[in-house]
């Protein structure tokens, strides 16, 4: 269509519209060759954040959304530089200069959009000699010619090639941290649960036999015949398997049955409702509950039975005051606020589970009632606060004051643990943690809190 | 379709005039093409030229053979250090009526001519100087109370010789803005001085045709007042006039450190006629940015007062004139 009004009308008219689209064609091929001399770099940056996300981890939505991010912002470079705009001196000395016509391009343009009212050279017969004789040349001017399409090929087909790369690597190579996980909800805290998650994929065919057994006979004749050290010794065999000591044959070496998600799932599940059985020892169900958990592959479920064991360690702390220590080994406040109130009562249960004469032996608090089981990531289980409190019962009633009780020594030494506890506390955060109460549990996990102490008692 | 037709037709008959301008001084002058043509470039524009050049170049024999071809007048003045002002305007004679009694009558001097030579202009007094400075200037002369207009074309081509300095007097720069054109003669290369010789040295001397004359050397210097010339190259004109100049913009690192004074508008008015001169011997019928480049060496060489620094290290006017072209864009 320009060009059509190009070639008709008057020298003035013909010749800004020869210059105007002569001006598009070299925006366009200008435009493409920056576009092609970039695309394929950023695919293949693309492409390579593509391949590192695949090997780190990272959902694939990276991939792509960067992937879409370049694009976008080379089809909108594209977009404004060959936007419609007017010529300027400077582009008529360009297709002045590429087409070889001595300067005449530049000056026909610049008489051509003077005001004729406001020009010196209005009704001069040499500028329209002048304009006449360059409208005349622009006609003969082949500007695709001068500015031929860029071709690019060898761009082009490697900016595809590695486009789809990025696609495929995206959404058809599978990672550690599948776009499905992201798809369904998962954040970052989820994303490290599932790095340690049993690989249940692969798990021993013997295993699978005695889980098979194990949770057949919780389920028989009431769990009557189910002991806890059956399932605790399960769940070792399970801790062993995830440190990678276990020397057992695996399902996946192609011999034994596959297990695929979905069974690991229905395991947890049958596991999870065996420990709601209330005919079964509470050893024996808080047992089924942690081997439901390392069975379940479901990171929503793992985070929040974690999360609701924290909060429900925080609670019971609340509740229980000097009685118990603190669960949550890194919060300060709470373990801060424990020692101090242990070191005013003098007395008590907690006495006996902060220590005793033996140093050596001597641990950190753990979660609930069963403190002091060394491991600062984890609380006592059921039975291990079970054993614990008998062993303190009968200690409480063989132990009087006087010949083999050395309350002095005793004391001395739950001060020494309480500026111990002091100590790894920050004493700002101690002396907050002496005035002012725990906070308070969320309203959305107060009934999780309160059906886990429930199901305790 | 008239007037541009009749533009057209102007252009042609310049060009073709110009080209045959050329053609015969060319016949007796050999290895100064250039020189040539911007001899006669500044005929055309109504300027004067100053020549620079070493003896026995062949200075004098440009300004004869050019006043040969086109029909004109031609006078010489040798300048000397005894030369009076009188001796190049004229003077009032005391002549007797045949009848008794005596009157003044006006004899003009050389300088009523059509082409005037002023051969080493340097070596006369700075008084003599400016009376033929002021008649290229005025295109008069005044003697006594009388103003005497000059004949036009009025083309004056002064010479001057870099050597042998002593005893001479150098034009002071008010007086050198006044030429149109500075052009440095140089020795001709090898080729050339086959030719010299061949043409010299033989039996007979080369002739030249008168091919064009005064009316039509004023016609061809209304014709080129006439080229468009777009704002645009106008600008960059006038951007490399200012670009002499040390506290301008423009300037180049050479003329902030070595230039005291840079060119006047003059400057400006020599680039942009001599520039359409330019695009006429080209056949076109505009200005173009190269056309100015073409000329912006003898237009500016001789309009750029160098400093101390400048003197003392003998900068060449003509580097600054270069790295000015290469520094201001177009």
């Amino acid at each position: 269509m320009v060009q059509d009004l190009g070639r008709t009308g008057t020298p003035d008219e013909i010749v800004r519209a020869e210059l105007a689209r002569a001006d598009r064609l070299r925006r366009v091929r200008a435009s493409s060759a920056r576009l092609w001399r970039t695309a394929p770099w950023a695919s293949a940056v693309c492409a390579l954040v593509a391949g590192i996300g695949r090997v780190a981890g990272w959902p694939g939505i990276v991939s792509i959304a960067l992937l879409t991010i370049a694009l976008g912002s080379l089809a909108g470079y594209v977009f404004y530089a060959r936007r419609p705009r007017p010529v300027t001196d400077v582009d008529a000395a360009d297709l002045d200069s590429r087409a070889s016509l001595r300067g005449e391009l530049r000056s026909a343009y610049w008489f051509a959009n003077v005001p004729a009212e406001a020009s010196a050279h209005a009704e001069n017969p040499w500028v329209e000699f002048h304009l006449a004789r360059a409208a005349d040349r622009l006609r003969a001017i082949d500007w695709s010619a001068l500015y031929p399409a860029e071709r690019a090929t060898r761009e082009k087909i490697a900016t595809a090639l590695l486009t789809v790369l990025v696609l495929v690597a995206a959404l058809f190579v599978p990672g550690r941290s599948p776009l499905s996980a992201l798809a369904s909800g998962g954040n970052a805290s989820d994303v490290r649960l599932r790095g340690s998650a049993l690989p249940s994929t692969s798990l021993p065919s013997a295993l699978l036999d005695q889980i098979e057994k194990l949770l057949t006979a919780a389920e028989a004749s009431g769990g009557k015949a189910l002991t806890a050290a059956q399932v605790q010794d399960l769940l070792a065999k399970l801790d062993q398997l995830k440190a990678g000591k276990a020397d057992m044959p695996r399902a996946a070496d192609g011999k034994a049955p596959q297990l695929t998600k979905a069974d690991a799932k229905a395991l947890a599940e049958r596991a999870r409702k065996d420990a709601d059985n209330p005919d079964l020892e509470p050893e024996v169900r808080d047992a089924l509950t942690d081997l439901a958990n390392k069975l379940s592959d479901d990171p929503q479920q793992r985070a929040s039975t974690a999360q609701d064991a924290r909060e429900a360690s925080g609670a019971k702390d609340t509740q229980q005051g000097d009685t118990a220590q603190s669960a949550a080994a890194g919060d300060k406040q709470d373990g801060s606020t424990q020692s101090v109130k242990d070191a005013a009562s003098g007395g008590g249960v907690g006495i006996v589970m902060m220590n005793n004469e033996d140093g050596a032996k001597s641990k950190e608090a753990g979660l609930g009632l069963g403190g002091g089981d060394g491991d600062n990531a984890k609380g006592g289980s059921m039975p291990d606060l079970a054993a614990a409190l008998r062993k303190e019962t009968v200690e409480a009633k063989t132990d009087n004051p006087g010949e083999n009780v050395f309350t002095g020594v005793n004391r001395k030494t739950e001060h020494g643990d309480a500026a111990l506890a002091y100590t790894h506390a920050q004493p700002g955060a101690a002396e907050r943690g002496h005035s002012t109460a725990p906070p308070a549990v969320p309203d959305n996990r107060r009934a999780a809190v309160k059906g886990y102490f429930t199901r305790k008692q | 379709m008239t007037t541009t037709t009749a533009v057209g037709e102007s252009i042609e008959q310049f060009r073709d005039r110009f080209v045959r301008i050329t053609r015969e001084v060319g016949r007796r002058i050999v290895g100064h093409e250039e020189i040539v043509n911007l001899t006669v470039t500044s005929l055309l524009a109504g300027g004067h030229v100053l020549l620079e050049g070493i003896p026995g170049v062949g200075k004098t024999s440009l300004v004869h053979t050019l006043a040969d071809v086109l029909h004109l007048t031609f006078s010489r003045i040798q300048f000397t250090p005894d030369l009076m002002p009188a001796d190049i305007v004229g003077t009032n004679i005391v002549q007797e009526h045949s009848h008794g009694g005596t009157f003044f009558e006006f004899q003009p001097g050389p300088i009523f001519a059509n082409v005037v030579l002023a051969d080493e202009i340097n070596r006369a007094t700075p008084k003599t100087q400016s009376a033929l400075l002021e008649a290229m200037q005025e295109v008069s002369v005044s003697v006594g109370k009388t103003t005497y207009k000059l004949e036009q074309p009025f083309f004056v081509m002064a010479t001057q010789n870099p050597l042998e300095m002593e005893g001479t007097y150098p034009l002071p720069e008010a007086q050198l803005d006044r030429f149109f054109f500075k052009l440095k003669v140089m020795y001709p290369p090898e080729e050339a001085m086959h030719e010299i010789l061949e043409r010299t040295t033989r039996d007979g001397d080369a002739t030249v045709s008168r091919v064009v004359d005064g009316p039509a050397i004023l016609e061809m210097r209304h014709v080129a007042r006439s080229v468009a010339i777009a704002r645009p190259v106008q600008a960059y004109a006038i951007r490399l006039t200012l670009g002499t100049h040390p506290d301008s913009p423009y300037a180049s690192p050479l003329v902030k450190r070595y230039v005291r004074y840079g060119a006047s508008p003059r400057a400006a008015q020599a680039l942009v006629l001599a520039a359409k001169i330019q695009a006429l011997n080209r056949g076109l019928g505009f200005v173009s940015v190269d056309d100015v480049r073409a000329v912006a060496l003898p237009a500016l060489r001789h309009r750029v007062l160098l400093n101390f620094e400048g003197e003392a290290d003998e900068v060449n006017t003509d580097t600054i004139v270069g790295e000015l072209l290469q520094t201001v864009g177009a």
